[in-house]
């Protein structure tokens, strides 16, 4: 299969959204352009502890944790006050402060959850919630060290709309996605696929190699064809997240730990919230402590890809490449978006990256 | 500007000598004419009167003219030299040339405004404004406000509540209107209509 690449010169942008499939999923997308993250760590304590979390690495495991409800009222109020309208609650497992959720959920009703999945959070917190596999459950109890973890996600999130799983691929866990996926496929869930991006300073054998990039490249575009309804991917996410280059080189990161524009967008508003309720805006991003040159993490790409529409409108194709990645966010991450179908069935190249992708 | 700032050779109480460059990008030559491109006699009388004020350090606009005579085609990046002499108080005689050849000449008569006589500039980043304004409008549905009633000078992120994703749809509509392409390290800058406004008239008149 070959890649498409993008022209050099821009096609005018009217004449982009003329096509009637590029326009509906334009209009369809852009009726969302008004969130605007920010992000909490819940509590420091999680029920597992992983190789490679991110949440247990740097000095935010260290704040304390607030459990005062009325304090996080008055931070939730303030939040939605100065205009974000969506809220990622993450570290370290958030489903063990599950009132500290509700009390985000009141206040800004759309949002995520990231969760190991072994406890279930309540129905009534009705945001995406995102449930983390690394592997199968063999591979899952050497870096987890938690057994059967898999069943256990399945049987607390089963007919349960909030639930999209989310595949960590590691060099060691490439091949076991295509059982993760089937067994998912059976039970009626969704599945959708993340990076492991090394945190700061971290030397173990989880880090990307070329070969493996290239090797996750190939099993996530047999996954996606071979099950486009339970796979929530496009065919612009596996070029954007398995390219050697990180996201960083590829599309100038806009979180504020490398963007220093207050401004406008994600460094103007976007705050990392830790469990003390502070924040600190040289370590604020999605996965903070996480080595930026290696970032191919599937929650900074949902920002920073989708931030670079501009320079994705030079033709149709490449447009329809962005829209195709704008739709896969917004189904993965906001409640009651329906994924419409790939636009495109074909790998394409970023735009400006001057970066030869490899063939599929 | 819609020409490089004049650079004076020569200045007395009563003479000038400057010397223009005319932008090949300039507005004048989309319209005048799209295959054929030519300085208009406005053009160039306004350049020698702005000359004129910028070496009197005044806002001067034409009052009158007499015995103009246009005599050579005016092309894109053209430099040209412009003499000016007080033949008695904001009488002067002009003559505009392009290497030794007679452009135009005549006299003309000036007085002072009260406001900077930059009317064709003026009218121009006006134009500009309220296409802009029109564009934010329609891009982002905005209700109770229209192109004249629209405030350029609102912070656009404060004021109008305007982010990222919405400057990037309104660039685009903005390229494909001015054939301009705004630079996303330029987004933090654009902060009202005024201020796109002066950028696409910059970058249309082949400034960085």
């Amino acid at each position: 299969m070959t890649v498409g690449t993008h022209s050099e010169t821009a096609v005018k942008f009217s004449d982009i959204i003329a096509d009637s499939r590029i326009r509906e999923r334009w209009e369809k997308v852009r009726r969302y352009f008004f969130l605007r993250e920010s992000t909490y760590d819940m509590t420091n304590r999680c029920n597992i502890r992983c190789e490679g979390c991110y949440y247990f690495t740097g000095e935010k495991q260290f704040a304390g944790e607030n459990l005062d409800e009325g304090a996080w009222r008055r931070l939730m109020a303030a939040e939605k006050e100065r205009g974000i309208t969506f809220a990622v609650l993450a570290g370290a497992e958030p489903s063990l402060v599950p009132q500290l959720c509700g009390i985000c959920f009141e206040h800004i009703p759309l949002g995520a959850i990231a969760t190991n999945g072994l406890t279930a959070i309540p129905r009534e917190i009705d945001y995406r919630i995102h449930i983390s596999v690394w592997g199968n459950d063999r591979t899952s109890k050497e870096i987890r060290k938690a057994g059967d973890m898999l069943p256990r996600q399945m049987a607390n999130y089963r007919d349960d709309p909030r639930a999209v799983f989310v595949y960590t691929f590691t060099p060691f866990n490439i091949d076991e996605a295509r059982q993760i996926t089937r067994i998912l496929a059976e039970g009626g869930l969704q599945i959708t696929f993340n990076m492991f991006s090394a945190p700061v300073g971290y030397t173990g054998p989880l880090r990307h190699t070329a070969e493996s990039l290239a090797h996750t490249r190939t099993v996530m575009a047999e996954l996606l064809s071979e099950y486009p309804e339970t796979v929530l991917f496009s065919w612009y996410n596996i070029v954007a997240h398995t390219s050697e280059k990180g996201l960083h080189a590829l599309f100038s990161c806009t979180y504020p730990r490398m963007n220093p524009s207050t401004a406008i967008g994600l460094g103007r508003s976007f705050r990392q919230y830790r469990t003390d309720l502070k924040w600190d805006r040289d370590a604020a991003c999605c996965v903070p402590d996480t080595d930026c040159a290696d970032c191919r993490h599937y929650a900074a790409g949902s920002a920073v890809v989708t931030a670079r529409m501009y320079r994705h409108a030079t033709d149709p194709e490449t447009f329809a490449a962005w829209l195709d990645y704008v739709d896969t966010y917004l189904a993965v991450w906001v409640r009651g978006y329906t994924k419409g179908a790939n636009l495109l069935a074909h790998p394409v190249s970023p735009p400006e990256s001057n970066q030869p992708l490899t063939p599929l | 500007m819609w020409y490089f700032q004049p650079s004076f050779e020569k200045i007395t109480e009563n003479t000038l000598l400057a010397h223009v460059t005319v932008r090949v990008r300039s507005p004048w030559f989309s319209g005048h004419f799209p295959d054929d491109p030519i300085l208009p006699g406005i053009a160039q009388l306004n350049m020698a009167a702005e000359a004129i004020s910028l070496a009197r350090q005044e806002n001067l606009s034409i009052k009158r003219l007499s015995r103009v005579k246009f005599k050579k085609r005016v092309r894109p990046g053209e430099r040209l030299e412009i003499r000016a002499s007080a033949t008695e108080a904001n009488l002067y005689t002009f003559r505009i040339t392009s290497e030794a050849q007679d452009v135009c000449s005549g006299m003309m008569l000036l007085a002072a405004t009260t406001a900077p006589d930059m009317s064709i500039m003026t009218i121009s980043i006006d134009q500009t404004i309220a296409k802009v304004a029109e564009i934010i409008i329609n891009e982002l549905k905005l209700e109770d406000v229209t192109p004249s009633s629209f405030n350029p000078d609102l912070d656009l992120v404060d004021e109008v509540g305007i982010d990222s994703m919405d400057l990037a749809t309104i660039a685009l509509v903005i390229r494909d209107e001015f054939g301009i392409r705004i630079d996303e390290d330029d987004y933090p800058k654009l902060t009202t209509i005024r201020i796109i406004a002066e950028y696409i008239d910059n970058k249309k008149n082949g400034g960085e």
